[in-house]
């Protein structure tokens, strides 16, 4: 293989011993230098590379050997005008990914070309392809072999999302299905093509199936061990992908906490916590291990509670209506199933009411909940409904302690109570019926 | 940033190249070689080795003969190989020396793609000229200096054919038992025009004379027969030679004509079942050999100094000597020099007599004077129009009669 580089690399050598090449570099030099010279003075990036290939083209056309030059300065041009064309798109139309598009598809592509077109031109793309770089399975893996497998497997890779997308969202019109089943979909739909596109490459190759398999065979009693883990996720992915129970964009509790499933990796599933925006990433197979109410599976509704506390001689049907009325009054609060208060419990000093209520999202339970003990607060105001909480009274160091010196904590004033004549007596166990 | 990085390593080019020059040492001159095969429309890694194998030794000797060449040898298929060498001498990358047939290197004359070579009357001596004539263009300059030749024979499978047939008659009578193939490219039947004599009256044609009724029906006498083979259960008309050499290696044709150039593939393939033979003669009874010609040209892009080794590595190969010694270890070419074929003839061993007598039938100049070929070849609407009337002959379009007349008018076009 050395040999053959070696002899591939002598005959690029030897156009260097031609004046025609030379002076094609030197000229291509001195522009790439004149240029970073004079870049402020240009008032735009294609004048310099645009220059070079037109004077290019004119010495060809009198018969100057100049196609080298012409090529490099055409590729500059190119190069160049990628920023003003992805600025166009993105400017007519801003709806395009163009950015992505860019990156993951025509800068390769550009990239490619380039390396094909240059060995083309050198003569040497057949002699540089045959070149054998070992034996893969019983294949003679060559620098062609390789360079067509990565190429193919990369264009798979960064372009089956689009038709994968394309053909979910045609079937998930076509037969009924729902957005998060139609990601579910795309995802399998994704993956798929890449599985094929990458077998495909390997037949390309001339890879035998049967060598494969029995050499994976041989290898998965030392895969098992080594990366159980990686593998473990693995096969929870596809499991999770095919069951359907985390799905792109179905909202998950994690550690009591709702987070949105943004994306379903072979490794881990990626989520963002609704409460502080923080991206998790949980290894696939933990969701076989953990609990199964830790997610919600196809319903997202979620009920929430909030609890508050009444006066004890307050009538609990009053509150208990009150509260109702409150959260039926929330628009975000699901008047199916309705929400529904109840007592729960006699406290210290307050009778304790929760009130349940659903909502279509749980990511929005919390702010809701924030709502709802607002809109309390001012409805039990209104019906003069007081919230009792414990109080303290602090006593000087003396004792026994004389009346007068017992310092009330917290004035009338700013009270819910209503009880502003209460008996200091009773001061330390709050509000009393 | 990166300008600067540029400069700098060509900075560090223009001074290695200066100081190579204030030394003694010379770095060697790179003659870069591209060679046409055939065999394929892509070239394997199993072709680089057998160029390795035929190369190694002749490179070896020429590195003796100036230790400063450093010949680098690419392959390229027949197919696309002018518009690859378009683009490369374009850029200033084309190749110092081009081995091809005589029919490209004049096609790659026309486009510019090669320079003339200039030959002393000595340098003509031992060639015989119309090996010259195939390679001259139509202004007179010679494109290439021919090196070998290849002849057409007869492969056959010698266990499912036990003699080949001698004449076209025979042909006929025997493909009941046997199947016989041929190649639908005029190149490849053009060896069956000349066994009706019919060269006589394309060269009558081409000369602007009138054709006497006897050349005219010889070319009618030719086509009609194409017409009859084609209605022949067991003799089978395919697209290319690679499609015959396929077949007969696949055992679905017993025989077909074939290259001396792709002998080495035959023999590799079939072994002990191939055999060779002369291919069958027709009425004519003078000698013919169809030969395809090897020619070494010269490329347009490379340096003085590379020029010069590209001259000497041409003048080396034309040397009796070397001649002799790459024909009779190829065993499927004849030299060009006639002191060298003469060598080669007497020594090629038992199983290749129909290269023997083709090597004899080939010193006698006049068994092959015909210019046609030559100057049908080298004109590609000529070339298009003849092969356009013998497949309309083939396939029934048009009657052998209607076809010979088409042949004959188009030929007397491109001679005015």
């Amino acid at each position: 293989m050395i040999t053959q580089i070696t002899s591939e690399a002598t005959t690029w050598l030897g156009y260097l011993q031609r004046g025609s090449v030379l002076l094609q570099v030197g000229l291509f030099v001195a522009a790439l230098s004149s240029e970073s010279r004079v870049k402020r003075k240009l008032s735009s990036p294609l004048i310099m590379p645009a220059a070079l290939f037109i004077s290019a083209s004119v010495l060809t056309l009198i018969g100057i050997t100049a196609g080298f030059l012409q090529y490099l300065a055409l590729l500059w041009v190119l190069w160049r005008c990628l920023e003003p064309t992805k600025q166009l798109v993105h400017g007519r139309f801003p709806k395009v990914p163009v950015e992505e598009i860019d990156k993951s598809f025509f800068r390769p592509v550009l990239l490619v070309m380039s390396i094909l077109t240059f060995v083309q031109m050198l003569g040497s793309r057949e002699s540089l392809s045959l070149i054998s770089l070992g034996e893969v399975f019983g294949v003679t893996l060559t620098i062609g072999k390789l360079f067509t497998a990565l190429v193919i497997v990369y264009m798979v890779v960064a372009l089956a999302s689009r038709p994968a997308a394309f053909a979910a969202w045609l079937g998930g019109h076509f037969f009924g299905i729902k957005p998060q089943g139609r990601m579910a979909l795309e995802v399998i739909l994704r993956y798929s093509v890449i599985g094929i596109g990458v077998m495909g490459v390997a037949y390309y190759i001339g890879i035998n199936g049967t060598a494969l398999v029995a050499v994976a065979g041989g290898l998965s009693v030392g895969i098992g061990f080594g990366i159980k883990e990686i593998i473990s996720n693995f096969i929870s992915s596809l499991w999770l992908l095919f069951e359907g129970s985390v799905r792109p964009g179905e909202i998950l509790m994690i550690n009591g906490d709702p987070c949105t499933v943004r994306k379903l990796g072979l490794r881990a599933t990626q989520l963002r916590r609704g409460r502080d925006g923080a991206e998790l990433l949980i290894p696939n197979q933990n969701f076989f291990t953990q609990e199964a109410e830790s997610y919600t599976a196809e319903e997202t509704s979620r009920r929430d509670a909030v609890v508050v506390g009444a006066a004890y001689h307050h009538e609990p049907s009053q509150v208990i209506a009150v509260l109702e009325e409150v959260a039926r009054q929330h628009e975000k609060v699901l008047q199916y199933p309705p929400p529904a208060a109840f007592t729960v419990d006699f406290a210290d000093s307050s009778i304790n009411y929760k009130l349940l209520f659903w909502v279509r999202n749980p990511l929005e339970a919390f702010a809701v909940g924030s709502d709802l003990r607002q809109a309390i607060w001012t409805a039990f105001d209104k019906n003069g409904i007081g919230i009792p909480f414990p109080q303290r009274q602090v006593y000087p160091m003396e004792w026994p302690p004389s009346k007068e010196q017992t310092h009330r904590i917290g004035s009338p004033t700013n009270q819910l109570q209503a009880e502003a004549d209460s008996d200091p007596a009773n001061d330390s166990a709050g509000e009393t019926p | 940033m990166a300008a600067i990085r540029i400069e700098h390593v060509a900075l560090s080019i223009a001074l290695a190249v200066i100081s190579a020059g204030c030394s003694s040492w010379r770095p060697p001159v790179v003659v870069k070689v591209a060679r046409t095969i055939n065999n394929a429309d892509t070239i394997s890694s199993k072709d680089y080795e057998r160029l390795r194998e035929v190369t190694e030794e002749a490179i070896h000797h020429i590195r003796g003969v100036d230790p400063h060449i450093r010949p680098q040898l690419t392959l390229s298929s027949q197919k696309n190989f002018v518009d690859e060498i378009a683009d490369q001498t374009r850029s200033g990358f084309g190749p110092d020396l081009l081995i091809t047939d005589s029919d490209t290197a004049l096609e790659l004359y026309r486009r510019k793609l090669v320079d003339p070579i200039e030959l002393s009357p000595e340098d003509r001596a031992d060639t015989p000229s119309y090996l010259f004539d195939l390679v001259t263009a139509r202004d007179g300059q010679l494109v290439g200096r021919p090196v070998n030749q290849f002849v057409q024979l007869a492969c056959f499978n010698k266990e499912r054919l036990n003699s080949p047939p001698q004449t076209l008659k025979e042909m006929g009578d025997e493909s009941e038992g046997s199947t016989f193939g041929m190649a639908l490219q005029l190149k490849d039947l053009f060896w069956s025009a000349e066994s009706f004599d019919a060269g006589e009256a394309m060269e009558a044609a081409l000369g602007q004379l009138p054709p006497n009724a006897e050349q005219q029906a010889n070319v009618t006498s030719w086509l009609r027969w194409l017409k009859n083979a084609s209605y022949q259960q067991n003799i089978r008309f395919l697209n290319d030679q690679r499609s015959l050499r396929d077949a007969l290696v696949a055992g679905d044709l017993d025989w077909i004509t074939c290259w001396s150039s792709s002998l080495r593939e035959l023999r590799e393939k079939m072994g002990e079942k191939l055999a060779l033979a002369p291919l069958p003669k027709g009425p004519s009874t003078k000698l013919k050999a169809a030969t395809k010609l090897q020619v070494w040209s010269l490329g347009r892009n490379s340096s003085p100094m590379q020029r010069d080794k590209a001259l000497v590595m041409i003048d080396f190969i034309t040397k009796p000597w070397a001649q002799k010694t790459y024909a009779l270890a190829g065993r499927n070419s004849l030299p060009v020099n006639r002191k060298a074929a003469k060598i080669v003839a007497a020594k090629i061993p038992g199983g290749t007599e129909a290269l023997v007598t083709y090597a004899e039938q080939s010193l006698k100049e006049n068994a092959a004077k015909g210019q046609s070929k030559a100057r049908v070849f080298r004109d590609p609407e000529r070339y298009e129009t003849i092969s356009n009337a013998l497949l309309d002959t083939i396939y029934d379009v048009s009657s052998p009669e209607k076809a010979s007349q088409t042949i004959l008018k188009s030929l007397r076009e491109s001679g005015s």
